[in-house]
């Protein structure tokens, strides 16, 4: 058995112009799917992302730190929820994320893990709860490896105050799969590719009084000197 | 240099119930802690006008401790003999466990069981939220006396009862949580349709939105606190459709359902998922299921009646009231109008002198081809507050038209 992430990369406009009712319906699909997720075994964490107009990007320049504003989108789709599962195979993996609630429009990104831990119930104690996701570029994928082995081995072991909730490591896009719906037909297709947009190699938790604190606090890691960290408010589910 | 007073209101703002909540582990009560909070926001004012600070919250908490050491000198050589600080020592690390806590233990002690609950509303309102006297006495419709003297007593009686600025034990939790979800709903409810002047006060519901969402990341395992936030945000994504133009609120069954605000609707519908996933099944939490099935229905006439008379019904066994009755006939009568004038034949004695028994009496009897005018009469000497008057008579006037008109 191996760890996966599936990433739920969701059409924001597509999510924000649905009807109170449609809207209801996503969420109770989303909370049917999670128990059975957990009931059959494989769950070991979910969480969702408020949407990405309230988050934040930063990154170092220089000398100084630049904070972006959302909303953000790679190919017009931001990370709206995952579903960290356990499976046999990627292929098995996929199957999962294949019964994914998602709109049409939406995709649902397969990937390794290369390691995580995460503890139990992350959403029960008290605070705002923040997802960083640790965001690379680079032209190749040996490049994109090359930033996120630095930054894994500049913060190692630095994640440990009682306000980190976790977090885990992603192997390399080529390594995953994409659930996505094209014409009428749900379907899992190879990749991710790299081409030149940021692409996710990591993702922890820490619980924050606010997005500014978790701003300041941001700015004075490693993860920004090498990569870009997107910050999101987690919903409590 | 963007406007310091507009940066410092904001900063204020947010931070206030933390810093608050600290310094009252300090200097033991409210109007020190009070008194030092504001010292710093004014120094804040001077200060920031070159520089703001990268983290304005820590700056503002160390500003208030400053003053706090400050009084206690003063307070020391006038009287060598009242130590005002409860330790000497502050905390240097705030984690996010003690920030939350100090938070915590202010809405908890505005909110103790020991004071009425105009005072522990008023208390809040000031204390926790940082409105000023005006602003609560506007928003209530009283004078600033009235509201200075209830902020008085309620200070005064956490005095008298030596009630501890402490988080609850876990045992006595879940009352205490519910003794301050309730001055949250009662805000909110003062907000959504006031006993007199302009219906609905969108500060007063937005505050309690916003308090509540602050509760629920203090008790992030109470159901009802996320209940009372599903609540709240149904009630804020209506709000703009809730009263047209002329100030008339605008019925449930006539409002413009494509101008509801859907990010509230997810952050409502979320919140009650939040709850569902926590076991809820409280007051609270019902009363939101009962506004989510209102919420997703897309027409007033689709809406589904069958489970809002079920909710109902699970409601009044475990908080039982006239108006939960009166609610569940209004249910009933939409699925089978003589069933539902009987339900409220039951009620005619107990809600005699409420106006919206006789509105809704009114609007049964209208739609079962009967005469309304003598319930909407009533209804009107009944009712206090402008726009519903004013509805009511338009009502009165339609319904004399009406009648002539078949004459």
């Amino acid at each position: 058995m191996a760890d996966y992430l599936l990433m739920t990369l969701e059409d924001e406009d597509a999510h924000a112009s649905q009807s109170p009712k449609a809207i209801a319906d996503l969420i109770a699909e989303r909370a049917a799917y999670v128990e059975e997720l957990r009931r059959g075994g494989p769950l070991r964490d979910a969480g969702r992302l408020r949407p990405s107009k309230d988050g934040k990007r930063i990154r170092r320049v220089g000398d100084r730190v630049e904070v972006r504003e959302g909303p953000f989108a790679e190919e017009g789709k931001a990370l709206g929820g995952y579903h960290w599962v356990e499976a046999p195979s990627v292929d098995d993996a996929a199957a999962l994320a294949l019964r994914g609630p998602a709109l049409a429009s939406d995709a649902i990104d397969v990937r390794p893990l290369m390691k995580g831990s995460v503890p139990v119930d992350k959403e029960a104690k008290p605070g705002k709860i923040f997802a960083f996701a640790v965001l690379g570029r680079s032209a190749n994928e040996e490049g994109w490896v090359n930033v996120m082995d630095r930054i894994d081995a500049e913060t190692r072991g630095q994640l440990a105050g009682e306000e980190f909730l976790g977090g885990l490591r992603l192997d390399p896009p080529k390594t995953g799969k994409r659930v996505a719906t094209r014409g009428e037909r749900r379907a899992i297709f190879d990749g991710p590719f790299l081409e030149s947009k940021e692409v996710i190699g990591g993702l922890f938790f820490a619980r924050m009084a606010g997005i500014d604190e978790a701003v300041r606090w941001a700015a004075d890691t490693p993860f920004v000197a090498h990569g870009t960290l997107e910050i999101r408010e987690l919903w409590r589910t | 240099m963007a406007d310091v007073a507009a940066i410092v209101d904001g900063a204020v703002r947010n931070e206030r119930g933390r810093i608050v909540g600290g310094l009252l582990r300090f200097c033991g009560n409210i109007d020190a802690a009070e008194e030092a909070f504001q010292e710093a926001a004014l120094a804040a004012l001077e200060a920031w006008r070159d520089d703001v600070p990268a983290n304005p919250g820590a700056w503002l908490m160390t500003a208030a401790k400053n003053a706090v050491t400050d009084a206690r000198r003063r307070r020391v050589v006038a009287d060598a003999k009242a130590p005002l600080l409860k330790g000497d020592e502050m905390d240097a690390r705030e984690t996010i466990d003690s920030v939350s806590d100090d938070h915590l233990r202010l809405v908890f002690t505005c909110c103790h069981p020991a004071l009425s609950i105009d005072n522990r509303i008023a208390l809040t309102l000031k204390v926790v939220a940082g409105f000023s006297t005006e602003e609560i006495a506007r928003a209530f419709v009283t004078s600033d006396a009235t509201v200075s003297q209830r902020i008085l007593r309620a200070k005064q009686t956490l005095e008298e009862n030596a009630v501890a600025y402490a988080t609850p034990e876990p045992a006595e939790l879940g009352a205490r949580v519910g003794a301050v979800l309730g001055v949250l709903y009662a805000m909110y409810n003062e907000g959504h349709t006031a006993h007199t002047g302009p219906l609905v006060r969108l500060d007063l519901q937005a505050e309690a939105l916003r308090l509540a969402r602050v509760v629920c990341d203090l008790v992030p395992r109470e159901p009802e606190a996320f209940g009372v936030l599903a609540i709240m945000a149904f009630g804020a994504a209506r709000a703009r459709t809730r009263v047209d133009a002329d100030g008339l609120p605008i019925l449930l069954s006539a409002q413009d359902r494509s101008q509801w605000n859907k990010e509230l609707v997810r952050e409502a519908l979320m919140a009650l998922q939040r709850a569902r996933s926590l076991g809820g099944r409280g007051p609270y939490v019902l009363q939101a299921e009962i506004a989510a099935v209102h919420v997703t229905a897309p027409t007033w006439e689709s809406t589904d009646w069958h489970r809002i008379v079920s909710l109902y019904d699970a409601l009044a066994e475990i908080a039982p009231s006239p108006i939960v009755a009166l609610n569940r006939a209004i249910a009933v009568s939409m699925r089978d109008l003589p069933a539902g004038l009987a339900a409220l034949g039951d009620l005619a004695r107990p809600l005699a002198d409420y106006h919206l028994f006789h509105a809704a009496h009114a609007d049964m009897l209208e739609r079962a081809g009967g005469d309304p005018l003598p319930a909407l009469r009533r209804a009107l000497a009944l009712a206090t507050n402008d726009g519903e008057r004013r509805l009511l008579e338009r009502r009165i006037q339609n319904s004399l038209q009406r009648g002539a008109g078949t004459r």
